[in-house]
């Protein structure tokens, strides 16, 4: 691995000694040439042997729907296929709620540090709460209402057109009709994150009331309370939003950020927490994926990536550097 | 074991188990600079092949836990410094629990594919495949039934393939996964 080829180039490269293979039997030249290209690289014989296995399978599955297989495209398959995406996806949902928890959640829910859990609501959306973060919830005929008292929570909303969905944080309301998003409250700031469709953000101020803002998919809204500009909406990567909500997965990414920023995630999650008593250490940065609320695996790791030593006192771990 | 049975060895217990893997490393290395999952998908084909059939107990686990290393070796070449990741830390229990339930399709399901593949290739390219396949015609015999040349036969044949290729590595993204792949609630609290 490490050089510039697509792994798609790769793909399209083995399908085509398959079906050279599979035309006739190669000569010396193409033998040699097919030797050379596997030998390149590992990725090359992977993509090859899976290639010839996806052909040969077609043998199996095409035997197996022998006279069941539409010689021409028709209409219905589609439809019926549609159909089964949709029964599949209920499914799934279903297993969700039973597996996640046994019941519907109503009133008020709160998580221990540390704790992420994952929660189904009585009209079938999804709440994701993470780490020492306490929500209520009130749903009535027009608007579905969710008050976020402290911490962290991300919301799979199930469309109603007729029934608003709404969170609210302090001052601050989120409003969906059918959307994914992540509310936070970071100290006085509330941080308001969006991974599918659109919500609308307001704010009341006292008597003034805040226009309202629309926050689309893949884009963070930050209310400051303490900041003169109120609102800030940045566009974020895709990959910058996964690895923001890897905790919905019971994990810490971290890519690139100093030590002492991480530290100060790890410990939103943890009972015992993580000190950096040198302030060059805490300057080091790194990239990393942690198991949330393992502090103590998280210091082990720091301290053997930089050299440094845990020496545990008074309930934290410090981080030290090493006596010279 | 020959090379043609050891390829149907990988078609029928490594290939079901692909869309599983992918929709975990998706989750394994969200955000992470330098891991691309077709690279490790096939990274971990050709580990596979290089173990041999004989020594793999059980495909399903060994696919994971290949993946696994894969992945780890990526991030440790991609780092800025070495610091064990949460898949170095955990135990190798991925097949048991990381990954639910298995999910092989039914043969129904399979044959739904292939329709699915056959009704998005052209009609020339859709009729070489059918003759291959169905028919059980050589591609010389297809070349002559169609009045192409051999290596046009060729190409549909390779174009059918790469479609069919394609269908697995998206069967992880489609319409319901989408939601769980962005935000896993499918998946189960830890």
């Amino acid at each position: 691995m490490g050089t510039v080829i697509e792994p798609d180039d790769i793909d399209e490269i083995a399908a085509q000694w398959v079906l050279r293979l599979d035309r006739e039997a190669l000569s010396e030249a193409q033998q040699r040439e097919l030797d050379a290209w596997l030998e390149a690289d590992s990725r090359h014989r992977g993509a090859f042997v899976r290639a010839q296995a996806m052909w040969v399978d077609a043998d199996r599955v095409a035997a197996l729907s022998a006279g069941r297989v539409q010689p021409t495209p028709r209409v219905e398959p589609r439809r019926y296929l549609r159909a089964a995406a949709i029964a599949a996806l209920v499914l799934a949902v279903t297993l969700a709620g039973v597996r996640i928890s046994d019941r519907y959640l109503a009133g008020r829910e709160s998580t221990q540090i540390g704790e992420v859990r994952r929660l189904t609501l009585d009209d079938g959306s999804a709440l994701a709460l993470n780490t020492s973060s306490i929500v209520q919830v009130k749903f009535d005929d027009d608007v579905r209402r969710v008050v976020l008292r402290q911490g962290e929570a991300s919301f799979q909303v199930r469309h109603e057109e007729q029934r608003p969905f709404v969170v609210q944080a302090a001052d601050v309301t989120v409003r969906a009709v059918g959307t994914a998003f992540t509310v936070r409250m970071r100290g006085d700031d509330v941080e308001v994150t969006v991974t599918e469709g659109v919500v609308e953000v307001t704010r009341r101020g006292g008597s003034q009331r805040i226009a309202a803002e629309r926050v689309s998919r893949n884009q963070q809204l930050v209310v400051a309370e303490a900041s003169k500009q109120p609102i800030v909406v940045a566009a974020l990567s895709e990959p910058e939003i996964s690895r923001r909500l890897a905790w919905q997965e019971g994990q810490l990414v971290f890519q690139g950020e100093q030590l002492a920023a991480a530290v100060a995630e790890v410990n939103r999650y943890s009972l015992t927490p993580v000190v950096i008593d040198d302030a060059a250490l805490g300057a080091k940065s790194f990239v990393g994926v942690f198991r949330i609320g393992d502090s103590r695996a998280f210091a082990q790791a720091a301290a053997a990536a930089f050299g440094a030593k845990v020496q545990e006192a008074d309930g934290a771990l410090h981080l030290q550097a090493p006596s010279r | 074991m020959d090379r043609s049975e050891h390829v149907r060895w990988f078609a029928r217990e490594v290939l079901p188990h692909e869309p599983d893997v992918r929709r975990w490393l998706l989750r394994r290395i969200r955000g992470l600079p330098g891991c691309h999952v077709d690279e490790i998908v096939q990274e971990a084909y050709a580990r596979l092949w290089a173990v041999g059939a004989e020594r793999i107990m059980n495909p399903r686990a060994y696919f994971f836990v290949t993946a696994r290393h894969v992945v780890g070796e990526v991030l440790r070449r991609a780092r800025v410094v070495s610091i064990e990741t949460v898949a170095d830390v955990e135990t190798l229990d991925v097949a048991d629990h990381d990954v639910g339930p298995e999910r092989r399709l039914s043969g129904r399901e399979e044959i739904e594919r292939l329709q699915r593949v056959l009704d998005k290739l052209p009609p020339k390219c859709r009729e070489a495949f059918e003759l291959r396949k169905f028919a059980e015609l050589s591609q010389r015999e297809i070349a002559q039934r169609m009045q192409l040349s051999e290596s046009t036969v060729e190409k549909h044949l390779v174009k059918a393939l790469r479609i069919i290729m394609r269908e697995l590595q998206e069967s992880d993204v489609g319409a319901d996964g989408s939601t769980s792949k962005q935000h896993g609630y499918r998946h189960r609290a830890r």
